[in-house]
């Protein structure tokens, strides 16, 4: 069955074709566009007369008129703000709202209105749509069966959404910090909503517990571009340690300390992938898998080969000690902060889009630019 | 009671009665003796006292080494030696070695032993040179203390052969004995080398290199560039021939110099200027650059090379050393190190009888005024005080025209205060102007610059003030006093004010009607400016639409190949229009917020590539990779739409250049940091500026374009308004900075040098937090 969107634009005769486009990409994907009404309530009404699975709003759904020439009163907010509460108290079930604007209008607007964030599971950005389509509808899709996966947790079996991770022994190490366990195993059981959010932003975002491709490529010392068996490497040796919990569908993400155990119970193994350097990384790696077109990622600058993370900036591999950390939302301890690499910093490479050197690091930056 | 001090004297008689008398074992017995007296007690100090007062008084060992080598210099020592023996590790031994005038036995031990002598206080000045005494009082021993375990002090005073030596073990002065109790030897020794000696063993401390070179910048407001001309003043005192110091690191690969005078500083400068008033008035001004092969002599007068004596200076010697802080005249080690220090030392002393008299050339003042000129940049050398390490002397034991203020804040700014004003700016000017040319720079601006309406105004406005107290002031002097032909005067001089005050109104309300002209067309283009950002976001958007519809016609299989190609050919196209709108839309976008801040110039680079390179290369222009000679690049606070205005301008600009060449376009931007200012080459390989228009570009309404293609200049050609650059020129110069066509790097034909001040480091702190 496919996964039914709602899309609620004041205007969306002019980007009709960016949605399209993005469900043109999953045949599980199905996207139906609506205007708003004037009022907040007629709105809410018109949306819930459709079966749907998930929400998409326009951050600007006050500037054209609808056919009655009227323009609503209320704000995106204010709309999703509604929602989430009424299926807080039960009223309707909980399911995924995402913000889609310009990147332009998310600057001007968005940004600013912090405490609307925690609406919504995800922002996506019209001008990132001829490019991602494919990611996005991933995405959306994924959104919608993690919602139900939680849901059915909750739901019927009264388990605990910490269960989700199809926890074995292997995975105690969830368990090594309480605050993870305690957001997930809370008592009452909160709106779906919250837990979703959580496993979003807090445990699959943020690389930490859970890391994504290019940091995976990193602590393996492999340039990912160059490895044209990365995907025989992942699929073959690394699948067990594959995320499969709510949401992976659309967030490719890989356990890292399983990643670094496993490392460790291979034989004749150079020890902890931290104190290997890259190039030995990669020896070992081949002589295990066999596989010869792992190839050996190259530092910047006479940067160290001993890659632990990604460049927040080029993705590329980076020994954090190298690095400068840049701003970002860490709130909680498993999360590691994201760094950039010296060159990085120095072109401001991906500074327009928001990458800022984390206030603690300014005037070590400062003494660095100024000492080059 | 009684029974116990017997005893004690008893002992003590038969000490002293004995062949060789222990003091040490006396001095305990008086002690002790001091200490039985039923009636009387007194205060006593504890050996740990010393080690106490050392970690209080000196908690740095970079501030103790400066302290001792500030003893040097008070001692009028004129080189002082430091030399670091091993002290990579702990335990290491250092030796401070100087030539002043050493110490007798007597002023050893009632100096340097006494703690909490009073000898420094007594005696501010320096008994030779008549130094200002820089030690601080009664620090140096226990700055000794601070570094090691062992000191020795070998001195030789100016007028004895034999010296003396003396070995302090700072470990004696433990808690729990008496100070005074505690001796150290001092012996009579063979010397022939006057000065001072000081051998500190078992240092506490490890020495790096960065901390001797630490150390060294500590003590460098000690140093004055010498010799200053004369070799004595009229009172028959010798001439301070000023004080070196050099520091030495030595272990088993050998002894390197770290720091002195040479090595840190004056060989980096790029000239030498010396300039001398004799005792006639008459005034004598000298350069010397061995880089630059420059040796030349010149007199400035009164009046430019008049031959006439000044009117109050006499006796005058200036000399000065010149810095420029560029690649290629200067290490880059080295520059930065420079850079610091002189931004802090920089700038001309001025010393009156030996005396340096505060605040002229002390951080932040501007005395001269190099730094309001440098900032003006007609002269376009470098000359801030930070370019120059300077001093002038004034001989005027009278006080007859230099004398100070009663609040001591500097010299009573009369006439000969300002003639030496005069005297010592034209002189720098003049050689700075030497330099440049030598260098093959441009010395100064091209154009001078038009003095603005406001400018004008105020200059008005302040002369009429003026005239306004002058007749205060007659009419002050009492109306009586006057005579008639003064009456006159006054009034003819205020006549002739009058009318030249007319004539700078005319001129000015000229230049406002031209100004208004501008503004109007400027108020033209805002309006469309206005208008294309109305609309850019919706252009924005239906652009994105457009390109994925487009798209997915492309990918249909069911379109026939024609269509397809069709369809593709649209893309392309529309893809180069979504390219150029997207310029704008960065520069409307960031326009939303009106504040300034200071801006990376790595962020205003990334921004134009990002945007213009894939439309230049359709249009065969190869936008290169910026080429970043330094990375420390803040702007003062501006706005960032105004750098997009800038660098859009200007490439415009090169793309027709390169349009008329008919060649393979190339364009290059550059960045760096000099002085201060920030500068961005724009550099293109189009058919060039031809020298007669040189100037003329930045005026309004001057268009190559018109020159060259007359029909170009239609209204959909914004750029043909002749605006373009005078825009780029009044945003640049909006803020102090400057624009000018610089000769091109190799490989290119036009280069634009867009120089912009450099943020400061608080600003930036503001603006990041």
């Amino acid at each position: 069955m496919k996964v039914k969107y709602l899309f609620i634009d004041d205007d969306y005769d002019t980007i009709y074709s960016l949605v399209e486009s993005i469900e043109s990409k999953s045949d599980d994907l199905e996207i139906k566009c609506l205007k708003p009404e004037a009022e907040l309530s007629d709105t809410i009404s018109k949306i819930e007369s459709y079966k749907f699975d998930g929400l998409i709003l326009d951050w600007k759904i006050d500037d054209t008129p609808n056919e009655k020439g009227q323009r609503p009163s209320f704000k995106t907010s204010t709309l999703s703000q509604e929602l989430r509460s009424k299926s807080s108290l039960g009223d309707i079930p909980s399911y995924p709202i995402i913000v889609f604007s310009s990147r332009q209008n998310l600057n001007r607007f968005y940004s600013k209105d912090s405490v609307s964030h925690d609406l919504f599971d995800l922002v996506l950005k019209k001008d990132d749509v001829e490019k991602e389509s494919e990611k996005m509808a991933n995405q959306l899709v994924s959104l919608v069966d993690g919602y139900h996966t939680i849901t059915e947790y909750c739901k019927k079996t009264k388990r605990k959404p910490i269960d989700l991770f199809n926890l074995n022994s292997e995975y105690d190490f969830l368990f090594d910090d309480e605050r993870l366990v305690e957001e997930l195993t809370s008592d009452p059981l909160l709106p779906v909503y919250n837990y979703a959010k959580f496993i979003l932003d807090q445990i699959i975002n943020p690389p930490g517990i859970l890391i994504d491709e290019f940091y995976l490529a990193a602590r393996l010392g492999l340039d990912l571009e160059k490895s044209d068996e990365w995907g025989e490497l992942v699929n073959r040796y690394l699948s067990d340690f594959f995320y499969k919990g709510p949401f992976h569908e659309g967030w490719y993400r890989w356990w890292s300390i399983l990643i670094e155990r496993w490392w460790l119970s291979l034989p004749d193994n150079p020890g902890p992938l931290q104190n290997v350097h890259a190039k030995e990384r990669v020896n070992f790696l081949v002589k295990y898998t066999g596989l010869k077109h792992l190839i050996t990622a190259e530092p910047e600058d006479d940067d160290s080969y001993y890659f632990w993370v990604a460049c927040a900036a080029t993705q590329k591999p980076l020994d954090q000690l190298d690095g400068f950390v840049i701003k970002s939302k860490t709130r909680y301890p498993w999360q590691e902060r994201l760094y950039i690499s010296k060159k990085a910093a120095r072109e401001r490479i991906g500074f327009s889009n928001g990458i800022k050197i984390d206030p603690l690091e300014i005037d070590r930056y400062h003494d660095y630019l100024k000492s080059i | 009671m009684k029974k116990q001090s017997d005893n004690i004297i008893e002992k003590l008689i038969k000490t002293l009665q004995d062949e060789s008398t222990d003091i040490p074992k006396v001095l305990d017995l008086v002690t002790e003796l001091a200490k039985s007296d039923p009636e009387k007690a007194g205060f006593s100090v504890d050996a740990g006292l010393i080690d106490k007062l050392g970690r209080e008084l000196v908690a740095r060992k970079e501030t103790a080494v400066a302290e001792l080598v500030k003893n040097a210099y008070d001692a009028d020592a004129i080189e002082v030696k430091l030399i670091f023996n091993f002290t990579n590790i702990q335990g290491g031994t250092i030796r401070i070695i100087d030539n002043g005038l050493g110490m007798t036995r007597e002023q050893f031990i009632d100096g340097f032993m006494r703690i909490s002598s009073t000898e420094k206080v007594e005696n501010p000045v320096s008994l030779k040179y008549n130094r200002q005494r820089a030690g601080r009082k009664g620090i140096g021993r226990f700055a000794a203390q601070r570094l090691g375990n062992k000191l020795t002090v070998i001195s030789n005073h100016d007028s004895e052969n034999k010296g003396i030596k003396a070995t302090i073990n700072w470990d004696d002065f433990k808690s729990g004995k008496e100070l005074w109790s505690i001796r150290s030897n001092i012996t009579e020794i063979e010397t022939s080398d006057q000065g001072t000696i000081l051998i500190i063993e078992g240092a506490r401390d490890v020495w790096t290199e960065n901390e001797i070179k630490n150390t060294y910048n500590y003590i460098l407001d000690l140093i004055q560039p010498n010799p200053i001309s004369k070799e004595s003043t009229k009172q028959g005192q010798p001439k301070d021939p000023g004080f070196e110091s050099v520091f030495t690191y030595s272990d088993q690969n050998g002894s390197k110099v770290i720091a002195d005078k040479q090595s840190e500083i004056f060989q980096y400068a790029i000239a030498e200027i010396e300039g001398n008033v004799d005792e006639n008035g008459f005034s004598n001004w000298k350069i010397k650059s061995d880089r630059l092969k420059l040796n030349d002599s010149y007199k400035l007068g009164l009046i430019n090379n008049s031959e006439s004596p000044l009117h109050f200076l006499r006796d005058i010697n200036l000399k000065a050393y010149y810095f420029i802080y560029e690649k290629d005249l200067m290490p880059g080690t080295q520059r930065k190190g420079i850079q610091k220090l002189l931004a802090n030392k920089g700038g001309i002393k001025l010393y009156r009888n030996g005396f340096r008299v505060h605040p002229y050339g002390d951080p932040n003042n501007d005395w001269l005024k190099l730094d309001e000129s440098a900032k003006r940049r007609s002269i376009l050398g470098p000359h801030g005080n930070n370019n120059f390490l300077g001093q002038i002397h004034i001989s005027d034991i009278q006080g007859k025209y230099f004398d100070e203020t009663s609040s001591r804040e500097g010299l009573i700014e009369n006439s000969a205060f300002d003639e030496l004003f005069n005297w010592a700016l034209k002189g720098i000017i003049h050689s700075v102007l030497m330099v440049s040319e030598k260098r093959g720079r441009k010395p100064k601006a091209g154009k001078t610059r038009e003095i603005s309406p406001t400018e004008s105004l105020y200059n008005i406005s302040n002369n009429l003030k003026k005239l306004s107290n002058q007749l205060k002031d007659k009419r002050a002097d009492g109306i009586k006093d006057i005579t008639k032909k003064e009456a006159l005067d006054v009034i003819v001089s205020t006549k002739n004010t009058l009318n030249e005050f007319a004539s700078l109104i005319e001129k000015t309300a000229d230049f406002i009607n031209q100004e208004l002209a501008e503004i109007e067309t400027l108020r033209i283009l805002a309006g469309l400016g206005l208008v294309i950002a109305e609309f850019s976001h919706e252009i924005k958007v239906l652009s994105d639409s457009i390109v994925v519809d487009s798209k997915s016609i492309v990918e249909n299989p069911y379109i026939d190949s024609e269509t397809r190609n069709i369809v593709q050919r649209f893309l392309s196209n529309f893809n180069l229009f979504k390219n150029y709108s997207g310029y704008f839309n960065t520069a409307i976008a960031d326009n939303i917020n009106r504040q300034l801040r200071p801006i990376a110039i790595q962020d205003v680079f990334n921004n134009f590539v990002d945007t213009v390179r894939t439309s230049a290369h359709k249009s065969g222009i190869e936008i290169d990779d910026p080429i970043f000679n330094s990375y420390y690049l803040f702007t003062i606070p501006m706005h960032p739409s105004e750098w997009a205005s800038i660098l859009y301008n200007l490439y415009t600009n090169s793309k027709k250049a390169i349009i008329r060449k008919k060649v393979k376009g190339r364009i290059q931007l550059q960045s760096g940091i000099v002085n201060s200012y920030i500068y961005v080459k724009f550099s293109d390989n189009g058919d060039g500026i031809p020298a007669e228009n040189r100037d003329r570009i930045f005026y309004a309404f001057f268009t190559t374009t018109s020159i060259n293609i007359p029909s170009a200049q239609t209204d959909e050609n914004i750029l043909g308004s002749g605006l373009g650059l005078k825009i780029v020129k009044d945003i640049i110069e909006n803020y102090n900075g400057s624009i000018e066509l610089v000769d091109p790097p190799e490989g290119f034909s036009t280069c634009f040098e867009i120089k912009i001040p450099a943020t400061s480091k608080e600003e930036l702190k503001k603006h990041e937090s």
